[in-house]
């Protein structure tokens, strides 16, 4: 199966979030972001490639240093998908208020049939 | 009525519902083919199932049509806690159930694992879902860390190879 990037992919993490939030607020390079994880560097590394891989993230080499930068626009993706979603279950629930109340009102009626 | 839950993934969102139905009859309606595509889909859909089978690692297969457009999708049932819990990963997929990307949403998670509880207080059932996109990444994650050590114990290995040789 094909490796699946997305956006959902990027966040679904908490080191993944943290480093966001780290690089969000500066640019940082590799290894200022890996001192702040209780894991080795190579893990860290790992969290930001995939982190690039979904567009949410630049590295840009410079000299010796590999500096992280955020592109945020991609988080947009996120809210858009939770609010479809949410929408979504809205209308899937009123269909199933909707199916509940008609079997209900069905074995209510056959029930009074019944009783006469 | 839904509230939206930044805590845990800032991804997730929480989706509650109140019903005038009892408990068994709410976790019925998830429970059963005929009763599934009774009301599950987007409006306007019909809804076929094709593949069924409600325990926990098992799946529903289904195709939901209007007019000329027609669409698969596949839940793959988790834990299945009769009638307080049930977990659904939702995704959309081809005909044989081979996941694909959604249809129509150019960002969509693939996988969506949705946790259903059911709590009943005096013939009202309130369903809470909470939704959450499944991370693939995860499994990635701990073979790396995994293949790491089993590299560094091959390297080692080939080390103390060249040490002999180089000795010897």
């Amino acid at each position: 199966m094909e490796t699946r990037r997305d956006v959902f992919q990027a966040i679904a993490d908490p080191t993944r979030r943290q480093i966001i939030g780290m690089v969000a607020a500066k640019p940082l390079n590799l290894n200022a972001i890996a001192e702040q994880f209780d894991m080795t560097r190579q893990a860290v590394s790992l969290h930001v490639k995939i982190l690039e891989e979904c567009g949410l993230l630049m590295v840009m080499q410079q000299g010796r240093e590999r500096l992280c930068e955020a592109k945020l626009d991609k988080l947009q993706e996120v809210q858009s998908w939770v609010d479809q979603y949410r929408q979504f279950w809205e209308q899937q629930f009123d269909s199933l208020d909707k199916y509940l109340q008609k079997t209900q009102k069905k074995k209510a009626d056959v029930n009074s049939k019944r009783n006469k | 009525m839904s509230t939206a839950n930044a805590t845990s993934n800032a991804a997730s969102l929480t989706v509650k519902r109140a019903v005038k139905a009892p408990r068994d009859l709410v976790f019925g309606a998830f429970a059963d083919a005929a009763a599934l595509s009774a009301w599950w889909g987007p409006m306007g859909f019909t809804m076929t199932v094709t593949e069924f089978t409600f325990k926990p690692g098992g799946h529903c297969l289904f195709k939901m049509e209007n007019g000329d457009t027609v669409m698969w999708a596949k839940l793959v049932y988790g834990a299945i806690e009769r009638p307080d819990r049930l977990e659904i990963t939702l995704s959309f997929s081809n005909e044989s159930g081979g996941l694909t990307r959604a249809p129509f949403f150019a960002h969509w998670p693939a996988e969506i694992i949705n946790v259903f509880t059911f709590t009943e207080q005096d013939g009202i059932t309130t369903i809470t879902n909470q939704c959450c996109p499944v991370d693939a990444t995860d499994a990635e994650v701990a073979s790396f860390e995994e293949n790491k050590h089993s590299v560094r114990g091959g390297l080692e290995a080939s080390m103390d190879k060249l040490a002999v040789l180089l000795e010897g």
